[in-house]
């Protein structure tokens, strides 16, 4: 139990960090808008880059924050019926919704994913617009975050049965 | 097995699961992922990869995080506090003048995060227990307070329309110049409403006396220096769109940019209020965007398995166009008081908003705006509706659940109103979009 536990403290201290990086993004987003407006608006002189550029940044910012809301229980959830149950029950509850929604939500999105990115990055696929900035990059987003997001999960089932257990976290 | 005995299997089996208290996005996401690879199969993996994919590539979604930021910018920088002290000192000797200050800050402020909670709980924190020192009715107190937060999701730039116009391919600056006239039209039933009531019985909402305030033109001072910037920022945001200079996510970044200068000026600009609103928009914004996410592949499979045209078919089948009305009407309300509005906008508008413009001829902006106020009704709505749980969560003193459900139903009535008015007199809609959008 000590070793999960200390497992489940090292993957949230993973997501931790991923999150602290990856809040900071939304100032680059706001900066690339400011940027293009001005250029767009006052010097009549739009940017290639523009477009995908944003794209990219807000991809990376919603798939990497949110293993990260994940672990601070950002998301909602209708606890309605469930907070009222017993306490040992709302665990057991848990965690089977973990293995039958969140491992099977984020397993298959790594799944379906690997083979997306990795023939992007065997075709070094490129974007469709002018500019046509390398994308294989971005296409890996999706099956890294979800990998992310699974093993938030495992932190939060081990954490589940410490409490069931009745071990102090 | 029937097609209709399909859709009402997987129906019962979605509202279950979502019982369970699990997350909404990861629920969905995962029964999305289960129902596909019993009924469709291992495409089921690329299909969920690729539907995900086009919402990281969805540019009217970028406002998302945008305006959360601007939001919590603002938040932060107490702009809504200082706001209600101004208005307040200004509006106070009126009969219920301090319930009315409480309406006019969540309209300017309903900027806020689209999250209603959000919106309630600052509110509440900030003018509730004021009110209530100042004698204000507990009933009415709570009451003005949850239907200004619920305002939110209407007056933009709300998030609510942000999805609405991203889902229905339909222009969100549109959306935003339109629903500027049912905001407007409900916050103005409310104020009405709360100068009237307390005229008539002024313990409701005792006016404060003359004597212990400045003179007026002292208050007027200082009511408009406290209304004037965040008034401004919102005529920026709105005005770059009416003008189409901006496209809704541009304005989002000007709005988030123009919040931080806003921050500068009120001497709040530090690293940790900066951080505090960027770690809170990495929470909402994923939250929502979450939702997107996980509804977007369940609704992919909920249509491949046939249960869409199932449902659209039953409502193409009512015939009239107000009975139609009615039933979706009745449909997103129910929905509204047990599922998130993301939730019920990702699965309900692929299937209604063409069948509402093909077969029935209606407006997609004037029947996304009625969505909108419909879904303010149901989150005031007893026993479930969201916002009665926020305000639950306050524990306002002396303030029972009691209170809050009878404070809720004037609101919800005056709600009905609004939604009658808009659905009879499309020109609450049309005349500010038509303005703008002519050409």
């Amino acid at each position: 139990m000590k070793l999960l536990l200390s497992i489940a403290g090292w993957i949230d201290t993973c997501n931790d960090w991923v999150g602290r990086v990856i809040q900071w993004a939304i100032v680059l987003l706001v900066v690339v808008f400011i940027i293009e407006s001005v250029l767009r608006k006052g010097f009549s002189a739009p940017q290639i880059w523009f477009t995908e550029t944003s794209y990219f940044i807000f991809g990376y910012y919603i798939l990497f924050g949110s293993a990260y809301t994940f672990l601070h229980k950002g998301h909602v959830a209708i606890d309605l019926i469930s907070e009222r149950m017993p306490e040992k029950w709302q665990h057991m509850l848990a965690i089977a919704c973990f293995i039958g929604f969140t491992s099977v939500f984020s397993l298959a999105m790594v799944k379906g994913g690997i083979p997306i990115a990795v023939n992007s990055w065997k075709a070094m696929e490129l974007g469709h617009s002018v500019w046509r900035p390398p994308i294989a990059h971005f296409r890996t987003v999706i099956p890294v975050a979800f990998f992310l997001i699974f093993l938030q999960g495992i932190s939060s089932i081990i954490k589940h049965i410490a409490a069931l257990r009745g071990t102090k976290l | 097995m029937s097609d209709t005995l399909l859709l009402l299997l997987t129906a019962f089996l979605t509202i279950g699961s979502l019982f369970l208290g699990h997350p909404v996005a990861l629920t969905f996401g995962g029964l999305g992922i289960l129902l596909g690879l019993v009924f469709i199969g291992p495409a089921t993996l690329p299909i969920a990869v690729t539907k995900t994919y086009s919402v990281m590539v969805s540019f009217p979604l970028i406002a998302i995080p945008l305006f959360i930021f601007m939001a919590y910018i603002l938040e932060r920088s107490g702009i809504a506090k200082k706001m209600f002290d101004g208005i307040r000192d200004l509006v106070a000797p009126l009969p219920g003048g301090l319930a009315i200050a409480v309406t006019i800050v969540c309209t300017v402020f309903a900027a806020s995060t689209g999250i209603i909670g959000a919106s309630i709980v600052s509110m509440g924190v900030l003018a509730g227990p004021y009110l209530l020192e100042q004698k204000y009715d507990k009933k009415l107190t709570v009451g003005t307070i949850m239907a200004g937060g619920t305002l939110g999701i209407l007056i933009p730039p709300s998030m609510l329309l942000i999805v609405l116009g991203a889902v229905a391919g339909i222009s969100v600056g549109q959306l935003f110049i339109g629903a500027i006239g049912p905001g407007l039209l409900l916050s103005g039933l409310y104020m009405f409403y709360i100068y009237i009531l307390c005229r008539i019985k002024p313990s409701l909402g005792p006016p404060v006396p003359k004597a212990e305030m400045d003179n007026l033109s002292v208050r007027f001072v200082r009511g408009m220096l406290s209304v004037t910037p965040p008034v401004l920022l919102m005529a920026v945001v709105l005005g770059s769109i009416f003008f189409g200079i901006a496209t809704p996510s541009e304005a989002g970044a000007i709005g988030a940019f123009a919040a931080i200068i806003l921050m500068i000026c009120y001497g709040e600009f530090n690293l940790s209020n900066l951080r505090y609103a960027a770690t809170a928009t990495v929470k909402t914004s994923c939250m929502v965007m979450f939702i997107i996410i996980g509804v977007n592949i369940f609704s992919a499979v909920f249509m491949a398995m046939g249960c869409g045209r199932t449902l659209g078919g039953l409502f193409e089948a009512l015939g009239n166009k107000w009975m139609f009305f009615a039933m979706t009407m009745l449909l997103v309300y129910l929905l509204g008081m047990i599922i998130d509005w993301t939730a019920i906008l990702m699965l309900l508008v692929p299937i209604f908003f063409p069948i509402a413009k093909q077969v029935y001829g209606l407006d997609p902006f004037w029947f996304g705006m009625l969505v909108a106020i419909n879904l303010q009704v149901s989150f005031l709505s007893p026993p479930f509706g969201y916002a009665l749980f926020f305000m639950k969560s306050l524990k306002l003193p002396g303030v029972t659940l009691g209170d809050i459900y009878k404070g809720a139903i004037p609101f919800i009535m005056l709600q009905i109103i609004g939604l009658i008015l808009v659905a009879i007199f499309p020109q609450f809609v049309t005349y500010l979009t038509n303005l703008a959008f002519a050409h």
